[in-house]
């Protein structure tokens, strides 16, 4: 047994540095099962991802959606796939937030899988209209301190990291808001842009608006400043915690880890790819390069602080 | 104005050429296949479409073949409503409930044809709208907000119970029952999960098609079983195609209300063609002077819904286009594909790509010409289907129910929440039950109870938000004379009335 | 009591008062009152609170052309649910088949030679449509 580990953990440390000769892995297509529906940001950029990353595979990567039941649905599928590279996946972070829901899983979402690659973050951040009082987040947060409960926002619905985020900040913060939870993503900028809730905490759903001026965008939910709105703090910099929208590939547990090395090289290398980096651009989502074991690491974390929001928040 | 109409010609001068007529051209028929063949929607096959179109050079091309699909399928989703009661789509429920019974006449050609006709004046008059006062009716869409929804959705489910044709006490079972089911998934406001009993398929409600092509389709082939041939559809004569001069008479009305009802629900997100039609159904019942002829083969109770749901179709692309709000999941998944191609929609979509926002409005005339010379021939064809012997028609039908089912989400408890349907659609047919209201409480549900909750909310837990606002005041206040009417004539006409069956098949 | 059953109404009512009865624990456990508001439970429980005596209504409700069950369509919902139930073990081309050919030849009364090139006929159109031409991917034969 800890032979076959050592001979496993050399193939895997060659692979690392020179890509093995006997490439017999991939020998037929792989499927992507991207647990949302066709269009969606994930869909979007884990087509695009796949399409360069064939190139390093030299086997075609066929993308099927299989959403519902907030990602749940493909999760599943994935988790009970064989464990040979043929079937992967996409993880977002709703894939681990929806176990915090208290929804009974037929999966564990972080432990029933193997970690690829990374490839980036959903940009999350905090709009009003234009013509609102508010123009920064410290103004904003100043006034839900001094009139709790008077400010309503909108996310794309309850345990959402969107939704999380803001809990974060009432925790630290001292500020009250209501939470009015929309039937998804794209059902928030119409509540805003109809005064139907004072602020709303979202992907990249207000983009256009910000284009348009008709929402400001106070502070973004990212590590660093987003190239595309340089001038928007982070939560960071303010000094409010914040989660990720964690995008990452997957694959079932017992990966060897033979295959997961080269699936990973292949991801990795993808992200340089013209066409996945202007996409990512487009949704304004920012580009990150993790090696697997780290994805993880980070997955892990992610899930504890939200495990520890929604503790907090539930006294 | 005069700032529009040349824009519109500018559009037009892109729709006409020859690749974006073929396109278009394509995109009909596709829809109408799609539209005819119960099960598929245009969700699926646009879905199916979409990663296609990402090696489309052609943005434009590739929009109006997307968009063209979507109102093809709205024409065609009427055809086996009416030949079959197999609603083709799910916006066409409620032309399954008179446009059947005109078929079952020997009138199946009439119905056919005015839900073309129908269609195509209400896809044109909704475009014309739309080109040149869509953007004003932006704002409209987004003063929508919970109270205003929760107000619609009440709306709904008062005119819910009147659209069978049984007793008022059958109709308000029904649409209970309907709000049982419409509740079974997450709850919005909560996140729990409410009656899915843990399975994953259920987490997001239980699915609109199986449960449609269920409760009618399959459960009128159960029910035409026992019939052995007699009264059934399948040995009625064919009869005209066109409609007399009476029924032109009265459908016009109806055509024109359905239009412009299903263009103004349509302009709401989430309002989309379903409610639209339902909206235009009980509003031609209400002002008929024979509203006994609803559900008995009235053609008004066809020409209006049809018209509604086409007006809602080409309405809800203000929104989308305007706005970048998708209204329903067919204008979502076009969302994604103008993404796709690089095309923001959205507040600034006019200023940045003006040949994409013009050349698919203008599409959209030269679509809609398209569909009404495609269809109307195709009525003579239709109608032909009901010479396929009944051995043949049901098993048929049956196979495709299943296999659309299975492709809208590749789940096997779809397949079996079909069959389930499908025994609930027969044992209630035959307790002469209608499950006309109970699929539009199903729709509507999950809006009342999350609107409500959520203008709870936004009020700070005072109800006084819905009857304070204006716009959900008013619309709460017609749903009240509506009542009261509907009580003030239940008990005028007597009680001891006898309510006769729903069909009297 | 069985002359009861005879009545459709009589057992879709029952049916209803099953359901409702099941939809009226579920909703109770999921609570009528958060902190926030109305709480998950509170509309269902009232809509299976007013479902009773609109039911009991129903059940009154007489009229003259009443229909009776037939032993037909009863047998179809039987073998549909079966189909379905098979569906996932056996893939869809087996079962598909089978239910075809039994339903010609039981319900329509055809020889079976017509329902066997019915069945073909039919699954070789839906493979065209669906599997072909709309790319889903449908698992024809059994999983194994």
């Amino acid at each position: 047994m800890k032979l076959k580990r050592l001979i496993l953990a050399l193939t895997a440390a060659c692979a690392l540095f020179a890509q093995p000769a006997n490439a017999q892995y991939p020998d037929k297509p792989i499927t992507l099962i991207v647990p949302w529906a066709p269009g969606g940001s994930t869909d979007q950029t884990a087509r695009v991802l796949a399409k360069a990353a064939e190139n390093y595979l030299g086997q075609p990567i066929i993308v099927v959606n299989r959403p519902g039941a907030s990602t749940t649905i493909g999760m599943a599928e994935l988790a009970k796939a064989a464990p040979d590279g043929y079937t992967i996946g996409t993880l977002s972070s709703t894939g681990y937030l929806v176990k915090l829901q208290g929804r009974q899983l037929s999966f564990d979402p972080i432990e029933d899988f193997s970690y690829i690659s990374y490839y980036g973050d959903n940009l999350i951040g905090i709009a009003v209209l234009t013509d609102s009082p508010y123009k920064t987040l410290k103004e904003l947060v100043a006034f839900g301190k001094a009139n709790p409960g008077k400010l309503k926002y909108g996310t794309a619905g309850v345990g959402t990291t969107q939704h999380l985020t803001i809990e974060a900040l009432q925790r630290d913060s001292g500020a009250k808001f209501v939470h009015v939870p929309q039937q998804g993503s794209a059902a928030s900028a119409p509540a805003l842009l109809g005064g139907h809730v004072d602020f709303i905490m979202e992907t990249s759903v207000w983009a256009p608006f910000i284009e348009s001026k008709q929402m400001r965008l106070l502070a973004v939910s990212a590590t660093k400043r987003s190239d595309v709105y340089p001038d928007v703090p982070t939560f960071g910099e303010l000094g409010f915690k914040s989660l990720r929208s964690v995008q990452a590939i997957i694959a079932p547990k017992g990966l060897p880890e033979e295959i997961r090395v080269k699936l990973e090289i292949a991801f990795r290398k993808a992200l340089s790819d013209k066409a996945f980096q202007a996409t990512m651009q487009k949704l304004a989502m920012q580009v990150v390069d993790l090696p697997g074991a780290d994805v993880k690491k980070l997955v892990e974390s992610e899930y504890a602080l939200a495990k520890e929001l929604i503790e907090s928040t539930k006294k | 104005m005069l700032n529009s109409l040349e824009q519109i010609f500018y559009g037009l001068s892109l729709a006409v050429l020859p690749q974006n007529l073929l396109y278009a051209f394509m995109g009909c028929v596709l829809g109408t296949l799609v539209g005819v063949l119960p099960g598929l929607g245009p969700i699926t096959t646009i879905a199916v479409l979409l990663p296609l179109t990402f090696q489309a050079s052609d943005p434009l091309g590739a929009i109006i073949m997307l968009a063209s699909i979507y109102y093809g399928a709205m024409y065609g989703g009427s055809t086996t409503s009416i030949l079959l009661r197999v609603p083709g789509e799910a916006a066409s429920v409620i032309t399954c409930i008179d446009g059947y019974e005109m078929a079952k006449q020997g009138r199946a050609g009439p119905a056919l044809s005015i839900a073309a006709i129908g269609s195509f004046i209400a896809g044109t008059g909704s475009v014309i709208a739309l080109s040149f006062v869509g953007p004003a009716f932006a704002k409209f869409a987004v003063s929508f907000g919970p109270p205003e929804y929760f107000a619609l959705a009440i709306f709904g489910l008062v005119l819910s119970a009147t659209i069978g044709g049984g007793s008022p006490a059958r109709g308000f079972c029904m649409v209970l029952l309907g709000i049982l089911f419409g509740l079974v998934g997450t709850d919005t406001v909560t996140g729990v999960e409410r009656f899915a009993m843990g399975v994953p398929a259920l987490a997001d409600g239980i699915d609109l098609v199986p449960l449609l092509m269920g409760l009618f389709g399959l459960g009128e082939i159960l029910y035409n079983l026992e019939q052995k041939g007699e009264l059934s559809v399948l040995t009625s004569k064919i009869g005209r195609l066109l409609p007399n001069r009476e029924e032109w008479k009265e459908s016009a009305g109806a055509i024109g209300r359905g239009s412009v009802l299903g263009f103004l629900v349509g302009l709401i997100p989430g309002g989309g063609a379903i409610i639209g039609s339902l909206l235009s159904y009980s509003v031609e019942k209400k002002l008929s002077k024979t509203p006994e002829k609803f559900g008995r083969g009235a053609i008004a109770g066809v020409a209006g819904p049809e018209s509604a749901n086409n007006a809602a179709a080409s309405s809800s692309f203000v929104p989308l286009l305007t706005l970048g709000l998708p209204g329903n999941a067919v204008t979502a998944v076009l969302f994604a594909g103008l993404l796709i191609q690089n095309v923001q929609p959205g507040p600034l979509m006019l200023v940045k790509n003006p040949d994409i926002f013009w050349g698919v409005i203008a599409s959209m005339y030269v679509g809609n010409v398209m569909l009404l010379i495609l269809n109307l021939p195709l009525v003579g064809l239709w109608v032909q289907l009901l010479r396929v012997p009944v051995w043949i028609l049901g098993p048929a039908v049956l196979l495709v129910a299943i296999f659309g089912t299975y492709s809208l989400r590749s789940n096997w408890t779809d397949v079996s929440l079909l069959m389930i349907a499908g025994g609930a659609g027969y044992v209630l047919r035959k307790a002469a039950l209608d499950a006309g209201p109970f699929a539009m409480a199903f729709i509507l549900a999950n809006i009342m109870d999350t609107s409500l909750r959520q203008a709870l909310l936004m009020g700070d837990g005072n109800i006084a938000i819905i009857v304070s606002r204006p716009l959900s005041a008013s619309i709460i206040g017609v749903t009240a004379v509506v009542v009261i009417y509907t009580v003030y004539s239940y008990f005028k006409a007597g009680r001891a009335k006898k309510y006769e069956r729903p069909d009297n098949s | 009591m069985f002359r009861a059953l005879e009545r459709p109404v009589n057992v879709a009512a029952i049916l209803i008062a099953a359901v409702a009865v099941a939809f009226g624990i579920a909703s109770w456990r999921l609570g009528f009152w958060t902190d926030d508001g109305p709480g998950p439970g509170l509309l269902p429980f009232v809509t299976v609170c007013l479902l009773f005596p609109i039911l009991f209504l129903i059940v009154r409700e007489k009229f003259d052309d009443e229909e009776r069950f037939k032993a037909d369509p009863l047998v179809a919902i039987i073998m549909l649910c079966v189909y379905a139930a098979t569906l996932p073990y056996l893939g869809f081309l087996v079962p598909t088949v089978a239910l075809i050919v039994a339903w010609t030849t039981i319900f329509e009364r055809q020889n079976i030679v017509r329902g066997i090139v019915l069945s073909g006929f039919l699954v070789a159109c839906g493979w065209v449509i669906f599997v072909y031409l709309l790319r889903v991917p449908m698992p024809l034969l059994p999983v194994w």
